[in-house]
């Protein structure tokens, strides 16, 4: 009994010198980034190398030979590239109109306050405990009712009622934090409310907004299951929709999917390497501070 | 009556302006929910059959839903895939959190490596990894056989359970960043004084863990994975790509279900049933934790 408790304390001793010592940080954040950046890595590798040395065994860490060929076939011999133009289309469509109607909404519950208002942003906030997914019936019937079904504006409606209540939450962590002094000096010196808020806060609170437009574009970007039901034709299917070009009973042309992967995902990886502050910061504002 | 009196009786009061700003966004977002989920339970009593209406039929697909093998199995699998998802991605979350705040150089470097799997589509992480795990070409197994792990290629996914786990792994992969930000952003509110206090004190790394970080960081952690296991419960785009819920249906996300019978049977009732349903699971998990946490804030 007595000698388990021993090696028991053993343990928990070494463990602790582990977890103490000053570079394990450093060596797991290491490890684990190579497993988690792996992934992105393969694909890129992929959509570079040979058909042949795609399907060769074993696979190549390095490709011996590096061709853009999946690129070309990807961009000019398939509708990937205008799946591209469309999901830039509909992401900065449903980010101009979502962010501007948030931040009107938001600026005027949380400046202005009323009986309720710091209840409202719960009440947006609780429209999403609906699954996205239980909306998809009575959308496609009543989008097929309007002749929505197939059109652009359908998968932008769509979106509206996801990213609106969510943009909303988020840009409520910056509003509430906006110095109440700056918007009554501006009221006292005579400016509408509309121009206190286009001059004063919106100047002081861009980058939030800013932060809260890339995670709003990139919900939309990375939206699929709605666009795959009501979309047909293969000039209106965004990318994540479009990729499954390269998928039939034959089989999957990896190489052109990978390229067509690794264009997909560039929007979202160079928002994350320039801007991760802020994304992170807009992110988990509301979440946090309390 | 002056004209400045008059005019201030028009003028918006600064309660008026909030309210003016609030509604309409507010009514245009409950039409687009309220009414078509209103609808959704009008579709749910009726007979709706490759698009020919055929009337109401009372609580004919009720019944049909709780009869139904999928709706048990479907359901099951979505538990266990979010459960799974949410965890894996947790604990790795948690470890990087941890070692994020620990870590005393190249900080900047690690955080952008570690949320760059978030810029990829769900989606598009099931046909990654369905690259990966492939037999005969695939990373996975090339790994596995270079540390003499296997002796002869694996098909993930074409066993039941390594599918499965194949799909938590998918869709880890994609929610670790968003893990490890929240965790993270909790762990830099908690003052390091109370490590150091802990540390005169004699506590160990184990005492400070279940003592300072678990407690003060609670919050966060519910809501991260909370905000997972929902999204992961009821979204299933990374097995649409990955297995198709093969194989047999050994990944027949709840998901899956619900966008055959719209996609492939056309069947608008029942599948107004199975979304019901999938309202009704979520919230009953959801609000009851959600409001917990609420109140654990204030």
């Amino acid at each position: 009994m007595k000698r388990s408790g021993n090696v028991l304390k053993t343990i928990r001793g070494a463990l602790n010198a582990a977890i103490a010592w000053k570079r394990t940080p450093a060596i797991v954040l290491i490890v684990f980034c190579a497993f988690l950046f792996m992934p992105l890595y393969w694909t890129l590798v992929t959509s570079l190398k040979t058909t042949k040395e795609i399907f060769s065994w074993p696979p190549t860490l390095f490709p011996k030979s590096l061709t853009l060929g999946h690129y070309v076939k990807a961009l000019i011999h398939s509708p990937i590239f205008g799946n591209i133009l469309n999901s830039i289309f509909y992401s900065l469509t449903a980010t101009v109109i979502v962010v501007t109607v948030a931040a009107l909404t938001t600026y005027g519950f949380s400046v202005y306050q009323y009986r309720g208002s710091t209840k409202v942003a719960l009440v947006f906030l609780g429209t999403r405990i609906i699954p996205p997914q239980s909306l998809f019936v009575p959308f496609v019937v009543l989008f097929s009712k309007l002749g929505l079904i197939n059109t652009r504006p359908a998968v932008i409606i769509f979106q509206f009622v996801l990213v609106y209540p969510l943009s909303i939450w988020l840009l409520k962590g910056i509003f509430d934090k906006f110095p109440r002094e700056l918007v009554d000096a501006a009221r006292i010196d005579g400016a509408s409310r509309i121009f206190t808020l286009l001059k004063v806060v919106l100047p002081i609170v861009a980058p939030g907004i800013g932060a809260v437009a890339i995670i709003a574009f990139l919900w939309t970007w990375n939206a699929f299951m709605f666009p795959f039901l009501i979309l047909n034709s293969p000039q209106l299917k965004p990318i994540t929709v479009g990729i499954f070009h390269f998928v039939s009973d034959r089989g999957i042309e990896w190489g052109p999917m990978a390229a067509s992967s690794v264009l997909a995902i560039i929007p979202g990886v160079v928002f994350f390497i320039f801007a991760q502050r802020s994304i992170v910061s807009g992110l988990t504002l509301g979440a946090v501070k309390s | 009556m002056s004209q400045s009196e008059r005019m201030n009786k028009y003028k918006l009061s600064d309660s008026g302006f909030g309210i003016l700003c609030t509604v309409p966004g507010l009514a245009v977002l409950l039409a687009l929910v309220a009414y078509p989920i209103g609808y959704n339970l009008v579709l749910s009593f009726m007979s709706y059959k490759r698009l020919v209406f055929g009337g109401f039929v009372g609580f004919q697909n009720y019944g049909w839903f709780f009869r139904s093998k999928d709706f048990y199995l479907s359901w099951r699998i979505s538990a266990l895939y979010s459960l799974g998802s949410a965890g894996l991605a947790f604990l790795v979350g948690m470890i990087l959190a941890q070692a994020l705040t620990a870590v005393r150089r190249g900080r900047a470097f690690f955080r952008t490596l570690v949320v760059l799997s978030w810029a990829i589509p769900p989606v598009l992480s099931g046909l990654i990894w369905k690259w990966i795990l492939n037999k005969d070409m695939g990373l996975m197994n090339y790994v596995l056989s270079v540390f003499s792990l296997i002796d002869s290629n694996v098909a993930f996914l074409v066993n039941t359970n390594l599918a499965l786990l194949s799909g938590i792994v998918a869709t880890a992969y994609v929610y670790v960043p968003f893990m490890t930000v929240f965790i993270n952003a909790g762990l830099e509110t908690i003052p390091p004084e109370f490590y150091e206090v802990a540390e005169m004190e004699g506590a160990d790394e184990f005492h400070k863990f279940t003592f300072i970080t678990v407690p003060l960081n609670i919050k966060q952690m519910l809501f991260s994975f909370l905000v997972v296991w929902m999204f992961t419960f009821r979204t299933p785009d990374v097995f649409f790509a990955l297995t198709g819920g093969g194989p047999g249906k050994a990944t027949y996300h709840a998901g899956l279900f619900l966008v055959n019978l719209i996609y492939r049977y056309i069947d608008f009732g029942k599948a107004a049933v199975v979304s019901i349903m999938l309202t009704v699971s979520v919230g009953l998990v959801v609000t009851p934790l959600a409001f917990y946490i609420f109140r654990r804030a204030d």
